[in-house]
């Protein structure tokens, strides 16, 4: 495994050695208050008088907490015990995504919309609108680049504006795609993210050949959903739910997915929300926060709000998603679970946002309908903003050029969260990421200063409530999270711990 | 005790670079001034927005314990330099910007 000589001294009398670790006082008014952890995920709570003690290599070898220490891999014994092989097997574990390029690919087909909506997160052009689609030169340049990715499982994505009003740019894009596919042999996955408004029965058809998943967005009840998402006709969550009635009768119930979006009016109805995933028989739901792009910052004064907020409002929705939960309904939230699964695996959740070097394009590409392509959704997003500084290159070349673009770079540089001022210090690293992007869009610097970042705030604020929760003591809770985590029924996961 | 809170540390006990990671982790709720002096460094804290509610006793609480935690991490990142980047290094080997 090492292609360099490691070798490791004891050069005095301390019995223990230590190893890489950050700390946190969570503020939670327990004993145990301050979180340790590896860099390898592993992570144990302690008071203060374990933290000086372990520091100071003051911990008794006979002690319980000290064979914690030594299996977690917060010291380990020089002469006696060589952790590191292990180590770096668990660190590549956690990392494993950066062995593999883009898997991720979002062609925005077309930018027109039959919406208006005020928040919009991609920004649309008048349904009508002329020069806003994907040409076909450039969607046959955008499938050679999916394909000059290593990744052996792709995602492709069509967005938008609405995506259906292109529809026979998805086709042809599908159609090449699966042609391709017959020699490259990847494992594809076609998501399409539309309203639901524009299907037809040809559109289905096409949808069943090819296994093509549908992601919408439903806001919450009628009330909500409209106002949120205004259409001329007033009926933007009659046409939705009549769309996820559709594709789930042609294609089958899990055919369909749902996105939430919050805007301020949402944050005062969480139950509300999610009785509409109930009803609607969907087993996950989305609880994100609005982002400070597209058309979202033009109405942000409106819109908007402080992520204290948010965070109020997802501590509510989370305690009652977990009562729900153990009264037998299965509806994950679906941050929590990639959370979770950070926290309690040895794997990452691949999520892009959650990853560290960043995952904006080494994750994900975007080819927008212009033919230039940017490292993420919200990257292409800006660029409505008026801001292009953030694009990779044209479709047109090839992709080891795009990835090896100054814009790549300045990312990198400033998308190692491990090494980013004040998440170098910050215990809860390993289970976060660095998002460049949206410190660019945010404080108009890629590194941005992580006291006043909203990414940190939400990140730090969910976690820390996660790990209350986990370390709280409560079974049931804890059931439910691990329900999640591994995508099962309540009753189907046993108590956690041991029950002798 | 009355704003600006201030407080001169021993730079042996607390080095430039901890009192510095110490005032940065503080920003949104005191603004600290660093002054050297011989081997004292000087605080001048004073709150970073005037709607802040914590008094000046639980300002100068607040900043010991994060410039005793920032020392501890310089302790603990002093015992174990270099393994942070050997672990990196054996785990990540072959990896690059991948296609």
């Amino acid at each position: 495994m090492w292609d360099f000589p490691v070798t490791l001294i004891a050069t005095d009398a301390k019995h223990y050695r230590l190893l890489p670790f950050r700390f946190m006082r969570m503020n939670t008014g327990h004993d145990r208050d301050i979180l340790l952890t590896s860099d390898t995920g592993e992570y144990m709570h302690v008071n203060d008088a374990q933290l000086r003690a372990l520091s100071y290599f003051d911990v008794q070898a006979s002690t319980p907490f000290y064979k914690d220490l030594l299996a977690r891999h917060f010291i380990y014994e020089p002469g006696r015990h060589d952790p590191f092989p292990e180590m770096a097997a668990q660190y590549r574990s956690r990392k494993d995504f950066l062995f593999q390029g883009p898997a991720l690919h979002l062609f925005v087909v077309t930018l027109r919309c039959n919406h208006t909506c005020q928040y919009c997160q991609v920004s649309r052009a008048p349904l009508g609108g002329s020069g806003h689609d994907l040409s076909e030169a450039d969607a046959q340049a955008a499938v050679d680049r999916l394909f000059e990715s290593n990744a052996p499982a792709l995602t492709v994505e069509f967005q938008g504006g609405e995506p259906l009003l292109a529809f026979e740019r998805v086709r042809q894009i599908v159609e090449w795609v699966v042609e391709r596919n017959v020699v490259e042999q990847r494992d594809i996955q076609f998501v399409i993210t539309t309203t639901l408004h524009h299907l037809t029965e040809e559109i289905l058809d096409f949808a069943e050949l090819n296994r093509i998943q549908f992601s919408t967005s439903l806001d919450g009840p009628a009330p909500l959903h409209n106002a949120n998402r205004p259409t001329p006709s007033r009926d933007s969550y009659e046409r939705t739910v009549k769309g996820i009635q559709w594709v789930r009768e042609r294609l089958g119930h899990d055919a369909v997915s749902a996105l939430t979006t919050l805007t301020s009016r949402s944050l005062e109805q969480p139950e509300a929300i999610i009785d509409e995933y109930v009803s609607q028989g969907f087993s996950s739901i989305s609880l994100r926060p609005l982002s400070p792009y597209g058309f979202a910052t033009k109405s942000a004064h409106r819109l908007d709000y402080p992520i204290e907020r948010y965070l109020a409002f997802y501590k509510k929705a989370l305690t009652y998603l977990l009562r729900i939960n153990q009264q037998g309904v299965y509806l994950s939230e679906s941050y929590t679970s990639l959370l979770l699964k950070n926290i309690l695996t040895p794997f990452s959740s691949g999520y892009v946002d959650l990853r560290s070097p960043a995952g904006a394009g080494t994750a994900a590409l975007v080819y927008n309908y212009d033919g230039y392509v940017y490292p993420s959704d919200e990257a292409r997003m800006l660029l409505e903003m008026g801001e292009d500084g953030l694009r990779l290159g044209t479709v047109q070349q090839p992709l080891s050029e795009l990835l090896a673009s100054p814009v790549m770079n300045a990312l990198l540089a400033s998308g190692v969260a491990e090494a980013l001022p004040g998440c170098s210090d910050c215990a809860l690293v390993p289970y976060c990421g660095a998002d460049p992007v949206e410190h660019y869009a945010r404080q108009a610097d890629p590194i941005g200063h992580r006291v006043f970042s909203s990414f940190c705030k939400k990140n730090m604020g969910l976690l820390k409530h996660l790990f209350g929760l986990l370390g709280d003591g409560d079974d049931n809770v804890q059931r439910v999270l691990l329900s999640w985590l591994n995508r099962r029924s309540y009753n189907d996961v046993r108590f956690p711990g041991y029950r002798g | 005790m009355t704003w600006p809170v201030t407080l001169k540390l021993d730079s042996a006990a607390y080095p430039l670079s901890v009192v510095q990671r110490a005032a940065y982790s503080l920003a949104d709720t005191v603004t600290i001034q660093v002054g050297i002096e011989a081997n004292q460094i000087s605080l001048t804290a004073h709150p970073a927005e005037a709607r802040l509610t914590l008094s000046p006793e639980q300002a100068h609480s607040l900043i010991l314990q994060h410039l005793n935690d920032f020392a501890l991490r310089d302790h603990i990142n002093r015992e174990t330099v270099g393994l942070r980047e050997v672990l990196a290094r054996a785990a990540l080997a072959g990896c690059g910007i991948s296609q």
